[in-house]
């Protein structure tokens, strides 16, 4: 396994874990609160926690990255079209994964690139692979990974495949986590990601370190998938915890994709 | 993939004619009281992907991608394989039939692990590298950029040096989330598409897939295969404007355009033909018509839009009316655009009627949901 970006600056990281902190949406208008999809409320409370202290910052391109971005709003058009013949389409227009970077960018005036990578629980590494394309006026870029928890879907888990059952466990914490990311040389934290890549098995952690020693050098401490692939923004979730830590350090944040069975790791070096 | 059947040639000779490859939805029911006129994939064609394929989207994404695989020529261990799919619907043509059945009998919820088994788009992304025997993946879905900026992502891998070889995929089928959908907007054209046209009155859906090889010259080379064009140059912006209309002076698009320019390295006016995104929305077409006047002035190149031929394909349109503009440029044919009826004067322009030409740079346009725009440059192989 290669690595699929160069180093990637980590200048700012913000998130929002509405578990963890009930009045996330407090800076949100009553007016925002009824039109916008819950999803994007959590994506625009990151960004601007990321960005509002940085008023110096000119964004040139952002990433979005989800698993199911508004699968809620989905189901919302598709209950109106079978029960009652007609769908909202308010509810149509958020369903499309792309209008939450849409929405993003008018928020925040980016008009460089707007990409939104969709891979599953490896969509924050395919993310900082699609930051590492843009030329270098297109940056800095800023990620957003973001997903919701969604009722539909915990419904269906217990009828999913194995593999979907051990990496996305029922009640996961949603999340959005926010990084702003660019290229140049100044000292300072960063990522670099490997893949995704196709895998045969679900990876061992051994596995899991040796392609990790493979990609970005044996002395990495490698977290264990167990501990950050098990929801979607999980794997975002760590990077962004061993960045705030402090801690220095080399470290390696897998995941794994069940339904595409694909593996990718991110290094963060503090 | 298209309307036409399997094949660039089929594809290709339904674009240049300009025949109208739009026809009753039959495919589905989505319920509304009429059929709307859609682009739809024949089943013998779908027939090629193998038996059972899991979904339309995934069918035509693997019979496109073994197509455009076929110039590795068995070689493929001697280079490093990349794929980047654009897709928005991705598996729900079958989810949400699924879930329809879900909400007439919960029995059924035992079905999840084979119905969903490929709705996500990244499941869609991880069956084709395994077809194509891809190392590294990655999945866009920008709504109906997604399959032109795959492209352009295509591209900039190999560029970064993260592959040697990269197919850049766009797929998406007829789904009821998106008949409905463009319905409840009041997008779908009555009569089919009629792009730049006076009397156009929206989109006309379809579905398919487009697939591009793209190489280093270095592996094209070693594969021996030689180009049939090349990909000069990608730019990408955002409207910063509305969540579904356009700007109205086309700005985004025009940025757009102006990047793929500037990294092709080339001036407005080597361009031969502009293939547009062309949709057949009023407001669309006219923003995108000011977006080509504000970069190329009052020398407009020829231009067309192949929507009525193909459908709007959504995901996959950017990459499927790419394979059609490589071959504008290797035929140097301007197609007609199908559907053109009458000049619109507050457009100012008409589409070519269509015309033999040497095309020896082309662009290429896709614009999105969320005022996502694409652009790409092509230029005739050496």
């Amino acid at each position: 396994m290669k690595p699929s970006t160069d180093l990637l600056r980590v200048s700012g990281v913000a998130s929002v874990v509405p578990a963890d902190e009930p009045s996330w949406a407090e800076r949100i208008s009553p007016a925002e609160k009824r039109r916008a999809p819950r999803i994007w409320q959590m994506a625009s409370v990151a960004a601007h926690r990321l960005c509002d202290p940085r008023p110096e910052i000119r964004l040139r391109s952002l990433v979005v990255a989800t698993g199911l971005g508004a699968l809620d709003e989905t189901r919302c058009f598709l209950d109106g079209v079978f029960r009652e013949g007609h769908g909202s389409p308010r509810n149509f227009i958020a369903s499309v994964h792309n209008s939450m970077g849409g929405k993003l960018a008018q928020d925040l005036m980016i008009d460089g690139p707007s990409l939104t990578l969709c891979d599953a629980q490896n969509s924050f590494a395919a993310a900082l692979g699609s930051v590492d394309l843009l030329h270098d006026d297109e940056l800095p870029a800023l990620v957003m990974v973001v997903d919701e928890s969604v009722e539909l879907l915990d419904q269906l888990l217990p009828h999913l495949s194995d593999g979907c059952r051990q990496f996305l466990r029922p009640g996961w914490r949603e999340a959005a986590v926010a990084f702003l990311c660019s290229r140049d040389g100044a000292a300072g934290p960063t990522l670099r990601a490997a893949g995704p890549m196709p895998v045969a098995d679900v990876p061992a952690d051994d596995t899991c370190g040796a392609l990790s020693a493979e990609a970005f050098g044996a002395d990495r401490n490698v977290l264990a998938l167990a501990e950050c692939s098990t929801s979607f923004p999980m794997p975002a979730m760590a990077a962004a915890r061993l960045l705030r830590s402090g801690n220095r350090g080399r470290f390696v944040v897998p995941s794994y994709a069940p339904w595409a069975q694909a593996l990718a790791l991110v290094e963060v070096c503090v | 993939m298209c309307s036409a059947g399997a094949g660039v040639t089929r594809g290709w000779d339904l674009v240049s004619s300009g025949r109208d490859g739009l026809s009753p939805l039959a495919v589905l029911d989505s319920g509304l009281p009429h059929a709307p006129l859609c682009a739809q994939v024949p089943d013998g064609a779908l027939t090629l992907a193998g038996p059972q394929p899991a979904n339309r989207t995934l069918a035509c994404a693997v019979v496109a991608g073994a197509e455009a695989a076929r110039a590795l020529k068995g070689r493929r261990e001697s280079v490093r394989l990349g794929l980047v799919v654009g897709t928005t619907v991705a598996g729900m043509c079958r989810s949400e039939a699924f879930y329809r059945s879900l909400l007439a009998d919960q029995s059924l919820v035992s079905r999840a692990a084979v119905e969903l088994r490929r709705h996500d788009p990244s499941a869609i992304t991880a069956a084709l590298a395994e077809v194509l025997g891809a190392q590294v993946a990655l999945t866009v879905s920008t709504a109906c950029s997604a399959g032109l900026h795959a492209v352009g992502m295509a591209a900039r891998l190999i560029e970064r040096g993260r592959c040697d070889v990269c197919c850049a995929l766009g797929a998406d089928a007829l789904s009821v989330l998106t008949i409905r959908g463009f319905a409840s907007l009041v997008l779908l054209a009555p009569g089919g598409c009629a792009p730049f046209s006076r009397d156009r009155a929206g989109i006309s859906l379809g579905e398919g897939a487009g697939a591009l090889l793209l190489a280093s010259p270095e592996a094209a080379k070693a594969l021996g295969a030689a180009p049939l064009a090349y990909l000069a140059g990608w730019g990408a912006s955002a409207d910063c404007h509305h969540m579904t209309a356009p700007h109205p002076e086309g700005r985004g698009a025009a940025a757009a355009v102006r990047a793929a320019l500037a990294h092709a390295g080339l001036p407005p006016s080597d361009i031969d033909l502009v293939a547009a995104h062309g949709t057949g929305t009023p407001d669309n077409d006219l923003a995108e018509a000011k977006a080509l006047r504000d970069v190329f002035g009052p020398d407009i190149p020829p231009f067309c839009s192949m929507k009525r031929s193909l459908g709007h394909t959504l995901g996959a349109s950017g990459a499927l009316e790419a394979v059609f503009t490589v071959m504008a440029i290797r035929e140097g044919r301007v197609p007609p655009t199908a559907g053109f009826a009458a000049r619109d004067e507050a457009i100012g322009m008409a589409p070519s009627p269509g015309a033999k030409r040497r095309i020896r740079a082309a662009l290429k346009n896709a614009f999105g949901f969320g005022g996502n725009n694409a652009a790409v440059v092509l230029t005739e192989a050496a």
